[in-house]
């Protein structure tokens, strides 16, 4: 259900029938409205880093592979995993490994534009939805998160914290078809191999790959195919 | 029936292909132009046209479509996008869902709906293309033009099960075209599985550089130029391929 518009749908009720109604009540019922818009954003947001929760992004999730579908459009999503985080807070306490998970949500928040989604997905996972985005867009974006992430100091002085975070990315293309779980569950594999690859990489990254333009690649293979068409003449 | 014209490459000539297209296919037919670059109009520039009601109007505030058609001048019709028009580069499905009512609803007035796209592979050529019931994609000569013709046709045929397409070759003679779309053919037939259609080559004119800088289009100033020549075989092909028939009121008007 989207609560959003059926609270706007309520507010607009009122404002048509607030010359016939009693105005005290308007007044409550009103207030009642600013409450529940506000509840409801509350209810989205992940406390710690100001992202989105889990709740809100796997329904973000489900609306944009409908939207995929119902308008033929692609988006792509970053599973964003840090590494070894357990031992930060060993190290240096659970309030330090809160700064962490602050620093890296201000973080992934300056990095990416204001219609993409970012969430807190778990304990130290982060999802990025990226709207109207391909691979290659989504990739930069997890290039960019990786190179600031590892870069910034998340500790006070005179004590440095630093940390790196492994990544899966895709794009969900509305012909693959495929439902929000499966997708997720794809790129959780990726973000699995980015791991067990050692840690600090973003998945896949198939060297082979040539991506010819924003939206979509063409493989090694293709691009080595369409040359030959300048290399003999038949 | 509704054709797009697109190439994945800007600057391949798409524009002025497809006013000259849309003026030969008028001699026979109803046609209407749709400036599909919908934030960075282009074929009223061509024209040397400055149409009060664009889609914009149509799309954020309201008019109805048919206010927005003008007549070219040269028989055809044309509906008119606006520039620098930022919320219109990227539609939201509410403008697309508006416009594909609009544009079915003037369907029903035209025998040809012609949709002269923006260049590149974003979501809103994507959907002028997936709108239409053949893709006619122009490609030059040249290695960039070449995969990104092929780089659309994959999206479009992955992605979208659009198969209808027809490919072009600009700037280019016909023995030329015909090579480098025999290659294109056998790449995607070995990659995506199916054989696109041919429909021919225009060849590299100084005529048609001219008419763009004049703003007349090359089938008006210049009937004879090799260029114009090759154009109207080029819809006579098409619409023999498309099975248009002529419509007998617009040879007359």
């Amino acid at each position: 259900m989207d609560i959003k518009r059926k609270i706007s749908e309520v507010k607009k009720f009122l404002r048509e029938q607030a010359p016939a109604c009693d105005q005290e009540i308007l007044h409550y019922l009103e207030e009642l409205c600013q409450l529940c818009e506000e509840l409801y954003a509350q209810a989205s947001i992940d406390f710690l880093t100001g992202l989105y929760n889990r709740r809100f992004f796997e329904k973000e999730l489900e609306l944009s592979v409908e939207r995929a579908k119902r308008d033929r459009l692609i988006f792509s999503l970053i599973l964003l995993d840090l590494d070894h985080f357990k031992k930060i807070n060993d190290r240096y306490g659970h309030l330090a490994g809160d700064q962490v998970l602050k620093g890296v949500g201000s973080l992934i928040k300056k990095s990416i534009r204001k219609i993409d989604i970012p969430a807190r997905y778990g304990g130290e996972e982060f999802a990025i939805i990226l709207p109207g985005t391909g691979f290659e867009g989504a990739l930069s974006v997890a290039w960019r998160l990786k190179e600031k992430i590892s870069e910034a100091d998340f500790g006070t002085q005179p004590q440095p914290i630093k940390v790196t975070a492994s990544m899966g990315l895709g794009t969900y293309r509305p012909l693959n078809g495929l439902s929000p779980q499966e997708f997720l569950k794809r790129i959780d594999a990726l973000l699995y191999q980015a791991k067990q690859a050692g840690r600090n990489q973003i998945f896949p990254r198939k060297p082979q790959q040539v991506f010819g333009n924003e939206l979509e690649g063409i493989t090694y293979d293709e691009k080595q195919a369409l040359k030959g068409v300048w290399l003999h003449d038949d | 029936m509704m054709i797009s014209i697109t190439s994945g490459k800007g600057g391949v000539g798409k524009t002025s292909l497809a006013i000259n297209l849309a003026l030969a296919l008028a001699q026979s037919l109803r046609v209407l132009l749709v400036d599909g670059d919908l934030g960075l109009a282009n074929v009223d520039v061509m024209l040397s046209l400055a149409p009060p009601v664009t889609v914009k109007h149509v799309l954020l505030e309201g008019r109805a479509i048919k206010e927005a058609v003008v007549a070219s001048g040269y028989g055809f019709d044309i509906l008119p996008a606006s520039s620098g028009v930022a919320e219109l580069a990227q539609p939201d499905s509410e403008m697309k869902g508006q416009l594909e009512l609009g544009l079915k609803g003037l369907a029903r007035e035209y025998d040809l709906i012609l949709y002269d796209t923006g260049a590149g592979i974003s979501p809103a050529v994507l959907w002028f293309n997936c709108l239409s019931d053949y893709i006619l994609v122009v490609f030059t000569p040249e290695p960039t033009s070449i995969t990104d013709a092929y780089a659309l046709i994959k999206v479009l045929f992955r992605d979208y099960g659009q198969r209808n397409f027809l490919l072009m070759a600009n700037q280019a003679d016909e023995k030329e075209g015909e090579q480098y779309f025999a290659h294109l053919a056998r790449v995607i037939n070995r990659y995506l599985g199916f054989t696109p259609q041919y429909l021919g080559a225009v060849p590299k004119d100084f005529e048609l550089e001219k008419s763009i800088r004049l703003q007349r289009p090359l089938l008006v100033r210049q009937k004879e130029a090799k260029a114009a020549q090759a154009i109207t075989r080029l819809a006579e092909r098409l619409k023999i391929q498309l099975a248009l028939k002529d419509f007998p009121q617009a040879a007359l008007s």
